[in-house]
């Protein structure tokens, strides 16, 4: 057991025991050495159940959204990544500050099941939460940061020089490849309609039959529902059964806000707005208006 | 039966009422009526979403066009600046997935310039007419 396991144990157990909050949103060791899925702990006893190491990948944050109408304090361990989630999630007004305690974990790059550094970890920019309550530390506290890309979105601008023709077969032949489990959908943290167009009982809309055109406004649209508030987590992507490229399409859609409206990452300052919502300066304005109606 | 001559592209657009509509009709009458199938549908361009744009797509249009007012002309208070972003952006994404730049296009018109949709929609029908019918995103049932 390392030390951070340990730590973060003691720290859930102190939590409960004291009736700080109501449940500790942490990891668990899994079935196989490189599965570490969440665990949801609601008593004392049960915190020597959590883990962390280097394959705990989730982000917790999306679970959240399914405590959003109850009165539950939550505990819930934060990477570097994940804090942009909650931060985000904030701004969107979806929870509320004082019902979260925030535990932060210091993240060295998780690594997938062939033991190989993650994606989104090679270029990481946020190894530290940036926001917590408590933060844990090992005493090899070697701080980790992946390189610095010299253009982030390469791949994307490599992408937009083929044909049109040839963008839409790739995507076509990928949209293919979608069940429609929504999975998508669950998992993302920025992903908060109370009532999904693409689940409701209202037809006309969107297309329920699992075509590939329909599959492809699927992705259109929840991209776009999803622009300017997606953080890069990376979790629509890793728990697509189908393996679909989904980052492909919200970094094309932070390529085109950031050429449109100057460099923004969503989730990384409490109160910022989203460029596509509202434009810097008017704000206050309109604040100050409603305050005087009040 | 409809030959290739006789096709005619679908332009489904997106009008406000405050600043283009009128202006639009006109433009149709006058300009372009034989030179595409226009379809006007009256909406604030703060109230598009992108499955608008899509179900047009999906149901048969060759282009699509969102007319909102010109920046700083707008008949709400200020619902156009982020309306041209999101519009913006949705037409990258499209773009990235393989639409054509031509078949979906935004365009911004003054209250003191009527004539600037008037040139906007017959050139967009001519565009239309040179890429052909468009079978991208058609809901295929």
């Amino acid at each position: 057991m390392n030390e951070l396991t340990r730590q973060l144990r003691e720290a859930a157990r102190d939590l409960l025991s004291a009736g700080k909050v109501d449940m500790v949103l942490g990891w668990e060791k899994g079935s196989q050495p490189f599965l570490t899925p969440p665990a949801f702990i609601t008593k004392a006893e049960q915190a020597d159940k959590l883990c962390y190491d280097d394959f705990a990948i989730h982000n917790l944050a999306g679970y959240l959204l399914d405590y959003r109408d109850t009165e539950y304090k939550i505990a819930l361990c934060v990477k570097g990544c994940d804090s942009r989630s909650i931060i985000q999630l904030l701004n969107d007004k979806q929870l509320v500050r004082d019902r979260l305690y925030i535990i932060g974990m210091p993240c060295q790059g998780k690594r997938d099941r062939s033991f190989g550094l993650l994606k989104k970890c090679r270029t990481c920019q946020y190894p530290t939460p940036l926001v917590y309550d408590l933060m844990l530390a090992d005493s090899s506290s070697r701080q980790f940061s992946g390189e610095e890309a010299e253009d982030s979105y390469s791949d994307i601008t490599a992408f937009s020089h083929q044909s049109p023709d040839d963008r839409y077969q790739y995507w076509l032949e990928k949209a293919s490849a979608c069940v429609r489990c929504f999975a998508c959908q669950r998992i993302c943290a920025s992903c908060n309609c109370r009532d999904c167009i693409f689940e409701s009982e209202r037809t006309g809309w969107a297309g329920r039959y699992a075509t590939p055109e329909n599959n492809l406004s699927y992705f259109v649209t929840r991209a776009m529902h999803v622009a300017g508030r997606c953080t890069e987590c990376g979790e629509c992507e890793r728990i697509c059964p189908a393996g679909l490229p989904l980052m492909q399409l919200n970094r094309a859609v932070m390529q085109a806000i950031e050429e449109n409206c100057g460099k923004y990452q969503a989730g990384l300052a409490a109160d910022a707005i989203s460029p596509l919502c509202c434009v810097p300066g008017q704000r206050s304005e309109k604040s100050a208006v409603r305050e005087g109606e009040e | 039966m409809e030959t290739a001559e006789s096709w005619q592209p679908v332009i489904v657009c997106f009008i406000c009422s405050n600043a283009s509509y009128s202006p639009a009709d006109l433009a149709i009458q006058q300009h372009a009526e034989n030179r595409a199938a226009f379809r006007f549908v009256r909406v604030e361009c703060g109230r598009m979403d992108p499955l608008f744009v899509l179900r047009a797509f999906q149901k048969g249009a060759d282009g699509v066009v969102v007319a909102g007012c010109a920046p700083g002309e707008c008949g709400g208070s200020s619902g156009d600046y982020a309306a041209n972003r999101r519009h913006f952006v949705m037409q990258k994404l499209l773009n990235f997935l393989g639409l054509e730049a031509e078949r979906f296009q935004i365009i911004r018109q003054s209250h003191h310039q009527s004539d600037s949709i008037a040139e906007f929609l017959p050139r967009m029908a001519d565009q239309l007419h040179s890429l052909g019918p468009n079978v991208k995103f058609r809901e295929v049932m």
